[in-house]
Protein backbone atom coordinates (compact mmCIF):
# COMPACT_ATOMS: atom_id res chain seq x y z
CA UNK A 1 0.00 0.00 0.00
CA UNK A 2 1.03 3.42 -1.03
CA UNK A 3 2.49 5.21 2.54
CA UNK A 4 0.33 7.45 3.54
CA UNK A 5 1.40 11.24 3.11
CA UNK A 6 0.77 12.49 6.36
CA UNK A 7 0.25 15.82 6.34
CA UNK A 8 -2.87 18.32 6.56
CA UNK A 9 -2.61 19.63 3.11
CA UNK A 10 -2.76 16.31 1.70
CA UNK A 11 -5.50 15.65 4.08
CA UNK A 12 -7.58 18.73 2.76
CA UNK A 13 -7.33 17.90 -0.61
CA UNK A 14 -7.98 14.39 -0.16
CA UNK A 15 -11.44 15.21 1.87
CA UNK A 16 -11.88 17.43 -1.26
CA UNK A 17 -11.76 14.50 -3.11
CA UNK A 18 -14.63 12.71 -1.17
CA UNK A 19 -17.43 11.16 -3.37
CA UNK A 20 -20.39 13.34 -4.14
CA UNK A 21 -23.16 11.09 -2.75
CA UNK A 22 -26.74 12.02 -4.99
CA UNK A 23 -29.87 11.57 -4.28
CA UNK A 24 -31.50 9.02 -6.61
CA UNK A 25 -34.75 10.87 -6.35
CA UNK A 26 -36.48 13.09 -8.64
CA UNK A 27 -37.69 16.67 -7.48
CA UNK A 28 -41.50 15.49 -7.88
CA UNK A 29 -40.89 12.83 -6.31
CA UNK A 30 -38.82 14.57 -3.53
CA UNK A 31 -41.78 17.14 -3.57
CA UNK A 32 -44.70 14.69 -3.16
CA UNK A 33 -43.36 13.28 -0.31
CA UNK A 34 -42.99 16.72 1.16
CA UNK A 35 -46.45 17.40 0.30
CA UNK A 36 -47.87 14.29 2.02
CA UNK A 37 -45.78 14.47 5.14
CA UNK A 38 -47.31 18.42 5.50
CA UNK A 39 -50.91 16.72 4.55
CA UNK A 40 -50.21 13.89 7.26
CA UNK A 41 -49.13 16.28 10.33
CA UNK A 42 -52.81 18.30 9.38
CA UNK A 43 -54.57 15.37 9.32
CA UNK A 44 -53.27 14.21 12.69
CA UNK A 45 -54.45 17.43 13.47
CA UNK A 46 -57.61 17.71 12.66
CA UNK A 47 -58.10 13.75 13.71
CA UNK A 48 -56.84 15.79 16.96
CA UNK A 49 -59.62 18.01 17.06
CA UNK A 50 -62.21 15.37 16.10
CA UNK A 51 -61.68 13.27 18.56
CA UNK A 52 -61.58 15.29 20.94
CA UNK A 53 -65.47 15.70 20.56
CA UNK A 54 -65.69 11.62 22.30
CA UNK A 55 -64.52 12.65 25.84
CA UNK A 56 -66.57 16.28 25.75
CA UNK A 57 -69.85 13.73 24.90
CA UNK A 58 -69.00 11.00 27.39
CA UNK A 59 -68.15 13.98 29.65
CA UNK A 60 -71.34 15.83 29.21
CA UNK A 61 -73.41 12.58 29.58
CA UNK A 62 -71.42 11.44 33.02
CA UNK A 63 -72.37 15.26 34.44
CA UNK A 64 -76.00 15.02 33.30
CA UNK A 65 -76.18 11.54 35.54
CA UNK A 66 -74.57 13.04 38.20
CA UNK A 67 -76.42 15.92 38.27
CA UNK A 68 -79.45 14.21 37.98
CA UNK A 69 -78.13 11.21 41.14
CA UNK A 70 -77.45 14.43 42.99
CA UNK A 71 -80.65 16.00 42.82
CA UNK A 72 -82.72 13.06 43.81
CA UNK A 73 -80.33 12.26 46.65
CA UNK A 74 -80.87 15.88 47.80
CA UNK A 75 -84.78 15.50 47.04
CA UNK A 76 -84.92 12.03 49.20
CA UNK A 77 -83.08 13.48 51.81
CA UNK A 78 -85.23 16.58 52.36
CA UNK A 79 -88.32 14.38 52.36
CA UNK A 80 -87.05 13.21 55.60
CA UNK A 81 -84.71 15.38 57.13
CA UNK A 82 -86.04 19.27 56.40
CA UNK A 83 -83.10 20.10 59.10
CA UNK A 84 -79.99 19.09 56.89
CA UNK A 85 -77.45 21.97 57.46
CA UNK A 86 -76.14 24.04 55.10
CA UNK A 87 -72.41 22.41 55.71
CA UNK A 88 -73.34 19.45 54.58
CA UNK A 89 -75.03 21.22 51.28
CA UNK A 90 -71.82 22.30 50.78
CA UNK A 91 -70.06 19.32 50.67
CA UNK A 92 -72.46 18.24 48.35
CA UNK A 93 -72.01 20.60 46.12
CA UNK A 94 -67.83 19.93 46.58
CA UNK A 95 -68.58 16.60 45.58
CA UNK A 96 -70.15 17.64 42.22
CA UNK A 97 -67.20 19.80 41.70
CA UNK A 98 -65.30 17.07 42.06
CA UNK A 99 -67.03 15.15 39.53
CA UNK A 100 -66.35 17.94 37.17
CA UNK A 101 -63.34 18.44 37.69
CA UNK A 102 -62.26 14.47 36.80
CA UNK A 103 -63.68 16.05 32.94
CA UNK A 104 -61.55 18.68 31.99
CA UNK A 105 -63.46 19.39 29.06
CA UNK A 106 -66.75 19.08 30.74
CA UNK A 107 -69.17 21.89 29.94
CA UNK A 108 -71.33 23.49 32.94
CA UNK A 109 -74.41 25.66 32.23
CA UNK A 110 -73.91 29.24 32.97
CA UNK A 111 -77.25 29.04 35.00
CA UNK A 112 -76.00 25.87 37.12
CA UNK A 113 -72.76 27.35 38.35
CA UNK A 114 -74.16 30.64 39.22
CA UNK A 115 -76.55 28.54 41.44
CA UNK A 116 -73.10 26.55 42.79
CA UNK A 117 -71.80 29.77 43.33
CA UNK A 118 -75.16 31.82 45.00
CA UNK A 119 -75.36 28.69 47.62
CA UNK A 120 -72.03 29.09 48.55
CA UNK A 121 -72.05 33.02 49.19
CA UNK A 122 -73.59 32.99 52.49
CA UNK A 123 -70.56 33.61 54.07
CA UNK A 124 -66.77 34.84 54.14
CA UNK A 125 -66.01 31.46 54.69
CA UNK A 126 -67.92 29.35 52.51
CA UNK A 127 -66.77 32.14 49.62
CA UNK A 128 -63.10 31.18 50.55
CA UNK A 129 -64.23 27.51 50.25
CA UNK A 130 -66.26 28.20 47.20
CA UNK A 131 -63.37 29.82 45.46
CA UNK A 132 -60.72 26.84 46.57
CA UNK A 133 -63.97 24.53 44.90
CA UNK A 134 -63.50 26.46 41.44
CA UNK A 135 -59.50 26.26 41.97
CA UNK A 136 -59.76 22.31 41.60
CA UNK A 137 -62.34 22.39 38.94
CA UNK A 138 -59.68 23.46 36.32
CA UNK A 139 -56.51 23.90 35.39
CA UNK A 140 -55.04 27.34 36.01
CA UNK A 141 -51.66 29.04 34.63
CA UNK A 142 -51.64 31.84 35.97
CA UNK A 143 -51.56 33.58 39.65
CA UNK A 144 -54.80 34.37 41.16
CA UNK A 145 -53.45 37.54 42.90
CA UNK A 146 -49.80 38.87 42.13
CA UNK A 147 -47.07 37.68 44.57
CA UNK A 148 -44.13 40.08 45.30
CA UNK A 149 -41.47 37.74 45.70
CA UNK A 150 -41.31 34.92 42.72
CA UNK A 151 -38.34 33.34 41.28
CA UNK A 152 -38.96 33.06 37.59
CA UNK A 153 -37.25 31.01 35.11
CA UNK A 154 -37.30 30.07 31.33
CA UNK A 155 -36.87 26.89 29.26
CA UNK A 156 -37.25 26.37 25.37
CA UNK A 157 -39.43 23.74 23.83
CA UNK A 158 -37.82 20.51 22.13
CA UNK A 159 -37.50 21.72 19.14
CA UNK A 160 -35.66 25.27 20.46
CA UNK A 161 -38.84 26.77 18.53
CA UNK A 162 -40.52 29.03 21.90
CA UNK A 163 -39.90 29.43 24.87
CA UNK A 164 -41.62 28.66 28.45
CA UNK A 165 -41.76 31.04 31.05
CA UNK A 166 -42.49 29.82 34.54
CA UNK A 167 -43.04 31.57 37.86
CA UNK A 168 -42.13 29.80 41.07
CA UNK A 169 -43.71 31.08 44.34
CA UNK A 170 -41.89 29.48 47.39
CA UNK A 171 -42.69 31.72 50.42
CA UNK A 172 -40.15 29.66 52.54
CA UNK A 173 -37.57 29.77 50.16
CA UNK A 174 -36.24 32.52 47.79
CA UNK A 175 -33.12 30.79 46.42
CA UNK A 176 -32.78 30.73 42.57
CA UNK A 177 -30.86 27.39 43.06
CA UNK A 178 -32.65 26.14 45.78
CA UNK A 179 -36.05 26.72 43.49
CA UNK A 180 -34.77 25.28 40.14
CA UNK A 181 -33.48 22.04 42.43
CA UNK A 182 -37.10 22.10 43.56
CA UNK A 183 -38.37 22.28 40.36
CA UNK A 184 -36.39 19.69 39.05
CA UNK A 185 -37.78 17.32 41.84
CA UNK A 186 -41.52 18.42 41.51
CA UNK A 187 -41.67 17.88 37.46
CA UNK A 188 -39.89 15.82 34.95
CA UNK A 189 -38.58 18.87 33.00
CA UNK A 190 -37.59 16.65 29.94
CA UNK A 191 -40.29 14.41 29.77
CA UNK A 192 -42.40 17.82 30.08
CA UNK A 193 -41.07 19.03 26.78
CA UNK A 194 -38.42 21.73 28.44
CA UNK A 195 -34.93 22.08 27.66
CA UNK A 196 -32.66 24.23 30.20
CA UNK A 197 -30.39 26.15 27.77
CA UNK A 198 -28.17 26.19 30.83
CA UNK A 199 -29.75 28.36 33.38
CA UNK A 200 -29.36 25.56 36.03
CA UNK A 201 -25.41 25.53 35.35
CA UNK A 202 -25.58 29.78 36.10
CA UNK A 203 -25.85 31.84 39.23
CA UNK A 204 -27.57 34.66 39.81
CA UNK A 205 -27.91 37.29 42.12
CA UNK A 206 -29.58 40.64 41.85
CA UNK A 207 -29.14 44.24 42.40
CA UNK A 208 -31.07 46.97 41.94
CA UNK A 209 -32.27 47.23 38.21
CA UNK A 210 -29.08 44.98 37.56
CA UNK A 211 -27.98 41.09 37.81
CA UNK A 212 -24.85 39.35 38.29
CA UNK A 213 -23.98 36.10 36.61
CA UNK A 214 -21.97 33.66 37.01
CA UNK A 215 -20.49 30.36 35.15
CA UNK A 216 -20.26 27.19 36.86
CA UNK A 217 -17.69 25.11 35.53
CA UNK A 218 -20.44 22.84 34.02
CA UNK A 219 -21.95 25.09 31.72
CA UNK A 220 -21.79 24.29 28.41
CA UNK A 221 -23.91 25.92 25.54
CA UNK A 222 -23.20 24.73 21.99
CA UNK A 223 -22.83 28.12 20.15
CA UNK A 224 -25.69 28.10 17.30
CA UNK A 225 -27.22 30.60 15.88
CA UNK A 226 -30.60 29.23 17.83
CA UNK A 227 -29.11 28.88 21.37
CA UNK A 228 -27.59 31.92 21.29
CA UNK A 229 -30.78 34.17 20.85
CA UNK A 230 -32.81 31.38 22.84
CA UNK A 231 -30.19 32.10 25.51
CA UNK A 232 -30.62 36.25 25.40
CA UNK A 233 -34.47 35.48 24.84
CA UNK A 234 -34.50 33.34 28.39
CA UNK A 235 -32.27 35.81 30.50
CA UNK A 236 -34.89 38.45 29.39
CA UNK A 237 -38.25 36.64 30.24
CA UNK A 238 -36.51 35.43 33.52
CA UNK A 239 -35.13 39.55 35.03
CA UNK A 240 -37.13 41.91 32.53
CA UNK A 241 -40.38 41.33 34.72
CA UNK A 242 -38.81 41.93 37.45
CA UNK A 243 -37.14 45.33 35.72
CA UNK A 244 -33.83 44.16 35.55
CA UNK A 245 -32.55 45.61 32.40
CA UNK A 246 -28.76 44.87 32.68
CA UNK A 247 -26.20 42.28 33.25
CA UNK A 248 -23.36 41.82 34.80
CA UNK A 249 -21.02 38.80 33.84
CA UNK A 250 -18.89 38.09 35.92
CA UNK A 251 -16.78 35.43 34.10
CA UNK A 252 -15.98 35.76 30.34
CA UNK A 253 -17.75 33.33 28.55
CA UNK A 254 -17.65 32.76 24.81
CA UNK A 255 -21.43 33.23 25.01
CA UNK A 256 -20.70 36.84 26.36
CA UNK A 257 -18.96 37.93 22.91
CA UNK A 258 -21.38 36.09 21.06
CA UNK A 259 -25.07 37.90 22.04
CA UNK A 260 -22.99 40.66 21.55
CA UNK A 261 -22.16 42.10 24.85
CA UNK A 262 -19.16 42.68 27.00
CA UNK A 263 -18.84 41.00 30.25
CA UNK A 264 -19.52 44.55 32.71
CA UNK A 265 -22.66 45.84 30.86
CA UNK A 266 -25.16 43.52 28.91
CA UNK A 267 -29.04 45.02 28.02
CA UNK A 268 -31.69 42.38 27.92
CA UNK A 269 -33.68 42.87 24.69
CA UNK A 270 -37.42 43.79 25.55
CA UNK A 271 -39.74 40.93 25.78
CA UNK A 272 -43.08 42.95 25.21
CA UNK A 273 -45.31 42.05 22.16
CA UNK A 274 -45.83 38.66 22.35
CA UNK A 275 -48.94 36.33 21.75
CA UNK A 276 -48.73 33.32 23.83
CA UNK A 277 -50.07 29.90 22.67
CA UNK A 278 -50.02 26.35 24.31
CA UNK A 279 -47.45 24.08 24.37
CA UNK A 280 -47.69 20.40 25.49
CA UNK A 281 -45.28 17.63 24.83
CA UNK A 282 -47.48 14.39 24.76
CA UNK A 283 -51.51 14.00 25.57
CA UNK A 284 -50.21 13.04 28.64
CA UNK A 285 -48.06 15.64 29.81
CA UNK A 286 -48.24 19.27 31.13
CA UNK A 287 -49.52 22.20 29.37
CA UNK A 288 -47.93 25.37 29.23
CA UNK A 289 -48.60 28.53 28.32
CA UNK A 290 -45.64 29.43 25.61
CA UNK A 291 -44.14 32.62 24.34
CA UNK A 292 -44.21 32.91 20.66
CA UNK A 293 -41.06 35.03 19.87
CA UNK A 294 -40.29 34.01 16.12
CA UNK A 295 -42.36 36.94 14.70
CA UNK A 296 -43.22 40.43 15.58
CA UNK A 297 -46.54 41.37 16.06
CA UNK A 298 -46.89 44.80 16.45
CA UNK A 299 -50.34 45.20 17.20
CA UNK A 300 -52.47 43.33 20.30
CA UNK A 301 -55.50 41.98 17.24
CA UNK A 302 -52.29 40.68 15.12
CA UNK A 303 -51.23 38.76 18.05
CA UNK A 304 -54.92 37.28 19.04
CA UNK A 305 -54.89 36.73 15.34
CA UNK A 306 -51.74 34.46 15.66
CA UNK A 307 -52.90 32.39 18.93
CA UNK A 308 -55.42 31.12 16.60
CA UNK A 309 -53.07 28.98 14.12
CA UNK A 310 -52.07 25.52 15.37
CA UNK A 311 -48.79 24.67 14.98
CA UNK A 312 -48.95 20.85 15.32
CA UNK A 313 -45.11 20.09 14.15
CA UNK A 314 -43.76 22.33 17.10
CA UNK A 315 -46.79 20.47 19.97
CA UNK A 316 -48.22 24.13 19.89
CA UNK A 317 -52.11 24.66 19.80
CA UNK A 318 -54.11 27.48 19.14
CA UNK A 319 -55.21 29.21 22.68
CA UNK A 320 -58.03 31.02 21.02
CA UNK A 321 -60.66 28.43 19.25
CA UNK A 322 -59.69 28.97 14.77
CA UNK A 323 -63.09 29.71 13.91
CA UNK A 324 -63.71 32.63 16.67
CA UNK A 325 -64.17 35.93 15.48
CA UNK A 326 -62.27 38.86 17.22
CA UNK A 327 -62.95 42.57 18.52
CA UNK A 328 -60.18 44.48 19.68
CA UNK A 329 -61.70 48.18 20.90
CA UNK A 330 -58.80 50.41 23.63
CA UNK A 331 -61.12 51.20 26.39
CA UNK A 332 -57.90 53.64 27.65
CA UNK A 333 -54.26 53.54 27.55
CA UNK A 334 -54.24 50.37 29.91
CA UNK A 335 -57.24 49.30 29.49
CA UNK A 336 -58.55 46.87 26.35
CA UNK A 337 -61.86 45.54 25.70
CA UNK A 338 -61.96 42.02 23.77
CA UNK A 339 -64.91 40.37 22.12
CA UNK A 340 -64.34 36.76 21.25
CA UNK A 341 -67.12 34.92 19.70
CA UNK A 342 -67.16 30.94 18.79
CA UNK A 343 -68.98 27.63 19.15
CA UNK A 344 -66.47 26.32 21.16
CA UNK A 345 -66.25 28.91 24.07
CA UNK A 346 -68.29 27.92 27.23
CA UNK A 347 -67.49 27.43 31.04
CA UNK A 348 -65.04 24.82 30.09
CA UNK A 349 -61.31 24.27 30.80
CA UNK A 350 -60.33 25.43 27.09
CA UNK A 351 -62.32 28.73 27.40
CA UNK A 352 -60.06 28.98 31.13
CA UNK A 353 -56.88 28.50 29.33
CA UNK A 354 -58.41 31.20 26.70
CA UNK A 355 -58.74 33.88 28.78
CA UNK A 356 -55.12 33.16 30.40
CA UNK A 357 -54.00 33.13 27.37
CA UNK A 358 -55.37 36.72 26.22
CA UNK A 359 -54.39 37.91 29.80
CA UNK A 360 -50.81 36.93 29.18
CA UNK A 361 -50.99 38.53 25.79
CA UNK A 362 -52.66 41.61 26.59
CA UNK A 363 -50.19 42.35 29.51
CA UNK A 364 -46.76 42.11 27.51
CA UNK A 365 -48.59 44.74 25.33
CA UNK A 366 -48.89 47.25 28.53
CA UNK A 367 -52.73 46.74 29.28
CA UNK A 368 -53.32 46.34 33.14
CA UNK A 369 -57.33 44.98 32.23
CA UNK A 370 -59.48 43.28 30.22
CA UNK A 371 -62.92 43.43 29.87
CA UNK A 372 -63.77 40.24 28.19
CA UNK A 373 -67.00 39.82 26.14
CA UNK A 374 -67.33 36.11 25.50
CA UNK A 375 -70.58 35.04 25.81
CA UNK A 376 -70.19 33.51 29.24
CA UNK A 377 -70.44 35.24 32.39
CA UNK A 378 -68.11 33.28 34.52
CA UNK A 379 -66.05 31.14 33.44
CA UNK A 380 -64.18 28.51 36.73
CA UNK A 381 -62.70 31.39 38.79
CA UNK A 382 -63.14 33.87 36.24
CA UNK A 383 -66.13 36.54 36.37
CA UNK A 384 -65.88 37.96 33.49
CA UNK A 385 -69.18 40.42 34.20
CA UNK A 386 -65.54 42.55 35.92
CA UNK A 387 -62.47 43.87 33.89
CA UNK A 388 -59.84 41.38 34.77
CA UNK A 389 -56.32 41.97 35.82
CA UNK A 390 -53.51 41.18 33.21
CA UNK A 391 -50.12 39.06 34.22
CA UNK A 392 -46.82 38.22 33.40
CA UNK A 393 -47.02 35.90 36.41
CA UNK A 394 -47.58 32.60 34.35
CA UNK A 395 -46.80 29.33 34.08
CA UNK A 396 -47.15 29.52 38.04
CA UNK A 397 -45.76 26.29 39.91
CA UNK A 398 -46.34 27.15 43.77
CA UNK A 399 -43.98 24.79 46.01
CA UNK A 400 -45.96 26.16 49.26
CA UNK A 401 -48.70 23.90 48.47
CA UNK B 1 -45.28 26.74 -2.18
CA UNK B 2 -44.08 24.73 -4.90
CA UNK B 3 -42.19 27.40 -7.04
CA UNK B 4 -39.93 27.65 -3.39
CA UNK B 5 -39.96 24.10 -3.07
CA UNK B 6 -38.24 23.86 -6.83
CA UNK B 7 -36.21 27.19 -7.08
CA UNK B 8 -34.73 25.57 -3.58
CA UNK B 9 -34.08 22.08 -5.13
CA UNK B 10 -32.78 23.13 -8.68
CA UNK B 11 -29.94 25.51 -6.40
CA UNK B 12 -28.93 23.21 -3.55
CA UNK B 13 -30.54 19.89 -3.43
CA UNK B 14 -27.60 17.76 -4.16
CA UNK B 15 -25.57 19.66 -1.95
CA UNK B 16 -27.68 19.87 1.12
CA UNK B 17 -28.14 16.02 0.59
CA UNK B 18 -24.47 15.06 0.65
CA UNK B 19 -23.72 17.35 3.61
CA UNK B 20 -26.96 15.38 5.67
CA UNK B 21 -25.56 12.27 4.55
CA UNK B 22 -22.11 12.69 5.54
CA UNK B 23 -23.46 13.66 8.95
CA UNK B 24 -25.50 10.22 9.51
CA UNK B 25 -24.38 8.43 7.30
CA UNK B 26 -27.61 6.36 6.21
CA UNK B 27 -29.64 7.17 2.76
CA UNK B 28 -32.69 6.36 4.18
CA UNK B 29 -32.33 8.90 7.80
CA UNK B 30 -30.73 11.39 5.26
CA UNK B 31 -33.57 10.90 2.70
CA UNK B 32 -35.90 11.67 5.57
CA UNK B 33 -34.00 14.79 7.56
CA UNK B 34 -33.49 16.07 4.11
CA UNK B 35 -37.64 16.19 4.11
CA UNK B 36 -38.04 17.72 7.49
CA UNK B 37 -35.40 20.31 6.48
CA UNK B 38 -37.45 21.48 3.36
CA UNK B 39 -40.76 21.44 5.55
CA UNK B 40 -39.32 23.65 8.10
CA UNK B 41 -37.53 25.82 4.99
CA UNK B 42 -41.10 26.08 3.82
CA UNK B 43 -42.69 26.62 6.74
CA UNK B 44 -40.32 29.51 7.93
CA UNK B 45 -39.56 30.86 3.95
CA UNK B 46 -41.69 34.30 4.48
CA UNK B 47 -39.53 35.36 7.73
CA UNK B 48 -36.09 34.90 6.11
CA UNK B 49 -35.11 38.11 6.71
CA UNK B 50 -31.80 37.93 4.19
CA UNK B 51 -29.09 38.68 6.41
CA UNK B 52 -27.48 35.45 5.24
CA UNK B 53 -27.31 34.30 1.76
CA UNK B 54 -30.19 31.56 1.00
CA UNK B 55 -27.82 28.97 1.44
CA UNK B 56 -26.05 29.68 4.35
CA UNK B 57 -29.76 29.82 5.74
CA UNK B 58 -30.86 26.20 4.36
CA UNK B 59 -27.72 24.79 5.68
CA UNK B 60 -27.67 26.45 9.17
CA UNK B 61 -31.38 24.54 9.60
CA UNK B 62 -30.14 21.60 7.74
CA UNK B 63 -28.28 21.04 10.72
CA UNK B 64 -30.62 22.03 13.29
CA UNK B 65 -32.32 19.09 11.85
CA UNK B 66 -29.48 16.83 11.43
CA UNK B 67 -28.50 17.26 15.21
CA UNK B 68 -32.58 17.10 16.42
CA UNK B 69 -32.16 13.40 14.77
CA UNK B 70 -29.22 13.18 16.90
CA UNK B 71 -30.62 13.72 19.98
CA UNK B 72 -34.19 11.95 18.76
CA UNK B 73 -32.04 8.80 18.43
CA UNK B 74 -29.86 9.47 21.45
CA UNK B 75 -32.88 9.40 23.54
CA UNK B 76 -34.61 6.36 21.73
CA UNK B 77 -30.88 4.73 22.34
CA UNK B 78 -31.44 5.90 26.43
CA UNK B 79 -35.03 4.22 26.39
CA UNK B 80 -33.90 0.81 24.63
CA UNK B 81 -30.95 0.99 26.66
CA UNK B 82 -33.11 1.50 30.18
CA UNK B 83 -35.56 -1.41 28.89
CA UNK B 84 -33.21 -3.67 27.52
CA UNK B 85 -29.80 -3.28 29.57
CA UNK B 86 -28.11 -4.10 26.60
CA UNK B 87 -25.51 -1.69 26.28
CA UNK B 88 -22.93 -3.34 23.77
CA UNK B 89 -26.18 -3.78 21.51
CA UNK B 90 -27.67 -0.66 22.13
CA UNK B 91 -24.43 1.56 21.15
CA UNK B 92 -24.93 -0.20 17.72
CA UNK B 93 -28.16 1.45 17.29
CA UNK B 94 -26.19 4.71 16.18
CA UNK B 95 -23.28 4.78 12.92
CA UNK B 96 -24.66 2.25 11.00
CA UNK B 97 -21.62 3.01 8.68
CA UNK B 98 -23.15 3.01 5.37
CA UNK B 99 -20.88 2.49 2.53
CA UNK B 100 -22.66 4.20 -0.86
CA UNK B 101 -21.80 2.95 -3.99
CA UNK B 102 -18.87 5.59 -4.59
CA UNK B 103 -17.13 4.29 -1.95
CA UNK B 104 -16.09 0.95 -3.96
CA UNK B 105 -14.18 3.31 -6.25
CA UNK B 106 -12.23 5.16 -2.93
CA UNK B 107 -8.95 3.86 -3.38
CA UNK B 108 -7.30 2.81 0.75
CA UNK B 109 -6.65 6.25 1.59
CA UNK B 110 -9.89 7.86 0.84
CA UNK B 111 -11.82 4.85 2.32
CA UNK B 112 -9.69 5.33 5.90
CA UNK B 113 -10.78 9.33 5.48
CA UNK B 114 -14.22 8.10 4.85
CA UNK B 115 -14.21 5.56 8.49
CA UNK B 116 -11.96 7.90 10.33
CA UNK B 117 -14.76 10.70 9.98
CA UNK B 118 -16.57 9.07 12.43
CA UNK B 119 -13.50 9.67 15.55
CA UNK B 120 -14.61 13.24 15.49
CA UNK B 121 -17.04 14.61 17.04
CA UNK B 122 -20.44 15.78 15.66
CA UNK B 123 -19.44 20.10 16.10
CA UNK B 124 -15.82 18.50 13.99
CA UNK B 125 -17.54 16.82 11.53
CA UNK B 126 -19.83 19.23 10.14
CA UNK B 127 -16.73 21.52 10.27
CA UNK B 128 -14.97 19.51 8.24
CA UNK B 129 -18.16 18.56 5.93
CA UNK B 130 -18.76 21.85 5.61
CA UNK B 131 -15.49 23.64 4.86
CA UNK B 132 -13.77 20.33 2.52
CA UNK B 133 -16.47 18.35 1.16
CA UNK B 134 -18.69 21.26 0.75
CA UNK B 135 -16.34 23.44 -0.24
CA UNK B 136 -17.71 26.50 2.40
CA UNK B 137 -15.51 29.45 3.33
CA UNK B 138 -14.67 30.35 6.48
CA UNK B 139 -17.55 33.29 6.81
CA UNK B 140 -19.98 31.05 5.34
CA UNK B 141 -19.16 28.38 7.77
CA UNK B 142 -19.34 30.70 11.20
CA UNK B 143 -22.96 31.73 9.42
CA UNK B 144 -24.46 28.34 8.80
CA UNK B 145 -23.22 27.44 12.55
CA UNK B 146 -23.73 30.86 14.48
CA UNK B 147 -19.93 30.54 15.60
CA UNK B 148 -17.25 32.76 15.70
CA UNK B 149 -14.49 32.55 13.27
CA UNK B 150 -11.88 31.34 16.31
CA UNK B 151 -13.99 28.85 17.31
CA UNK B 152 -14.82 27.46 13.36
CA UNK B 153 -10.54 27.61 12.88
CA UNK B 154 -10.17 25.98 16.53
CA UNK B 155 -12.70 23.23 16.41
CA UNK B 156 -11.29 22.35 12.35
CA UNK B 157 -7.84 22.48 13.32
CA UNK B 158 -8.79 19.88 16.22
CA UNK B 159 -10.55 17.56 13.82
CA UNK B 160 -7.96 17.71 11.03
CA UNK B 161 -5.50 16.17 14.13
CA UNK B 162 -8.05 13.95 15.14
CA UNK B 163 -8.23 12.86 11.55
CA UNK B 164 -4.56 12.21 10.75
CA UNK B 165 -3.85 10.69 14.02
CA UNK B 166 -6.76 7.96 12.51
CA UNK B 167 -5.20 7.30 9.35
CA UNK B 168 -1.81 7.34 10.56
CA UNK B 169 -3.60 4.28 13.43
CA UNK B 170 -5.45 3.02 10.71
CA UNK B 171 -2.46 2.15 8.26
CA UNK B 172 0.04 1.01 11.20
CA UNK B 173 -2.56 -1.58 11.74
CA UNK B 174 -2.67 -2.18 8.12
CA UNK B 175 1.22 -2.57 7.99
CA UNK B 176 1.35 -4.59 11.02
CA UNK B 177 -1.35 -7.10 9.80
CA UNK B 178 0.71 -7.39 6.30
CA UNK B 179 4.14 -8.54 8.23
CA UNK B 180 1.93 -11.03 10.18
Amino acid sequence: MVKFKNNEEHLKKQLQKMPKVADGRSKDEVYQLIKNKLNHSENIAIKKRRNKWIPTIASACAIVILFIIVLSQENFSNQFDQSSSNKEDTAMDSAEMENFDQSNEATVTGENSDQTLNDLDDNETVEEESISALDQTYNYLLNRKLVDSVVRTAFVTEQAQYIVPLTLTNTADKDYSTNIDLLNTHINLQKNGLYDIGISDMEFETEDNIVHVRFKDSFQLESSGSNVSNFEKVLSFMFRPLEIRNVNFEDNHPIVEQIGGNTDNYSLPDISQIPYKYFQMENNTMKWLVAITNNQYKTLSSALKEMKENEANNQVSASIPTDANLKVEDMSEDHVFISVSSSQIANNQLTVFMIEAILATANSYGYQQVTFDIGVEQVGRYDLTKPLKTTNQINVIDFNK
Amino acid sequence: MKTTFENLYDNYHQDLFQFVFYMVKDIQQTEDIVQDVYIKVLHSYDNFKGDSTEKTWLFSIARHVTFDHFRKLKRKRNKFLEFFNWSEDGEQLRSSQFEPEEYLLLDDQMKQIYHCLEQCSDDQKQVIILRYIQDFNINETTEILGWSTSKVKTTQHRALKILQQCVKTSEREEDDYGEV
